[in-house]
């Protein structure tokens, strides 16, 4: 590179950076070398609307803030219109887990075969009857389970919530069935 | 003066972007202010005068198993299941033996009773508003006579229909 060249690329740099002074001067309004922040009014508007976006939030959260305790607690639900025998399958100890979602319910303390029973119309009495199905059963299946005790909720390990009369289905240890939660201990409120 | 002048300003002052940010933030805070201020879709004149009152009202469920009964005290908290807010407190729960109308053999109607279903009627008491348009519990949540609703308890879940409104 000759000489003359090195002098000319020199020129056009210093021309480059006057040029773009000039523009900076004319787009800020702000004389060279100096930086001017200048609120607009939309800037005010979204600073506005942060600020109250986040004290909604905060507001949200704080008034909705639970104060939940960790407890262990029982409950019962049945598995309905299953064939006689199927409680049997059921033992002490397992865990239920949901069968939906396969969250955990709980572990079996207790179970019983009760006979599984339909209402019938007595046109003679004038009566509703239940009357047992020959060849079903409806298990009636107790379970404990580490629960977080919220204001208006029970939920095992703090996810699966429950509540008398939902309905659920379930698996176990090679079995399945679909029934309603029946009573939730209460404990210590 | 033009709405728009040779630069694109509004009204030779504001730009036009801004200008558009600015409608759009106004009208969001005004709908966030009507939503959660207002009792309902409406205008003051619809609703008249508004008063907080204790509003007490009646929920039946039917044919229900005696479980529920063990589910649900008095002093139990009622929610909505749609929204999961708190829409009052039970003061009181009757049960009843559930009956229905049923045709017998000999032809005539009577009333026939349930083994082990039970008719109950919780009466619930709640913190509201009243106005023209009605009864208001949590500024949004209106009692209507008639309607079937799905409540919870921090116990129990269940379907019941709202049968009286103690005025």
């Amino acid at each position: 590179m000759g000489k003359n060249d090195k002098n000319k690329n020199v020129t056009q740099n210093e021309v480059t950076e006057d040029v773009k002074d000039e523009v900076k001067e004319e787009v800020t309004n702000t004389p060279k070398g100096k930086f001017k922040f200048k609120f607009t009014g939309v800037d005010i508007i979204i600073i506005v609307v942060i600020i109250a976006t986040a004290a909604g939030v905060y507001n949200f959260i704080s008034t909705n803030k639970v104060i939940s305790k960790t407890k262990t607690i029982r409950y019962s639900f049945e598995l309905l219109e299953n064939q006689e025998g199927f409680t049997d399958l059921i033992k002490v100890g397992d865990n239920i887990t949901d069968g939906v979602r396969n969250y955990n319910m709980g572990k079996v303390v207790e179970v019983s075969a009760e006979p599984y029973t339909i209402l019938v119309a007595d046109r003679i009495k004038s009566h509703y009857t239940e009357v047992a199905l020959d060849g079903y059963e409806r298990s009636v299946v107790t379970v404990e389970a580490k629960v977080t005790d919220e204001e208006d909720s029970i939920k095992v390990d703090g996810v699966y919530t429950i509540r008398g009369g939902q309905g659920i289905a379930v698996k176990g240890n090679g079995y399945s069935g679909y029934g309603f939660i029946l009573s939730v201990e209460r404990g210590d409120d | 003066m033009k709405f728009f002048d040779e630069n694109g300003k509004v009204l030779g002052r504001f730009n036009a972007l801004d200008v558009g940010v600015f409608v759009v933030v106004l009208v969001l805070c005004l709908g966030t202010v009507l939503k959660f201020t207002s009792v309902s879709a409406g205008t003051k004149k619809d609703i008249g005068v508004q008063t907080n009152t204790t509003v007490t009202y009646k929920v039946e469920l039917e044919q229900v198993r005696d479980y529920f009964n063990q589910n649900v005290q008095l002093g139990d908290i009622l929610y909505d299941l749609d929204s999961q807010k708190p829409i009052g407190e039970i003061v009181d729960i009757q049960v009843d033996v559930s009956e229905i109308y049923l045709d017998l053999f000999n032809g005539e109607v009577e009333m026939a009773s349930y083994d082990n279903r039970y008719d109950v009627t919780l009466t619930i008491e709640g913190q509201g508003v009243k106005n023209d348009k009605g009864y208001f519990v949590d500024k949004t949540y209106e009692i209507l006579v008639g309607s079937t609703r799905n409540f919870y308890t921090k116990y129990s879940i269940f379907q019941a229909k709202i049968v009286d409104l103690i005025k």
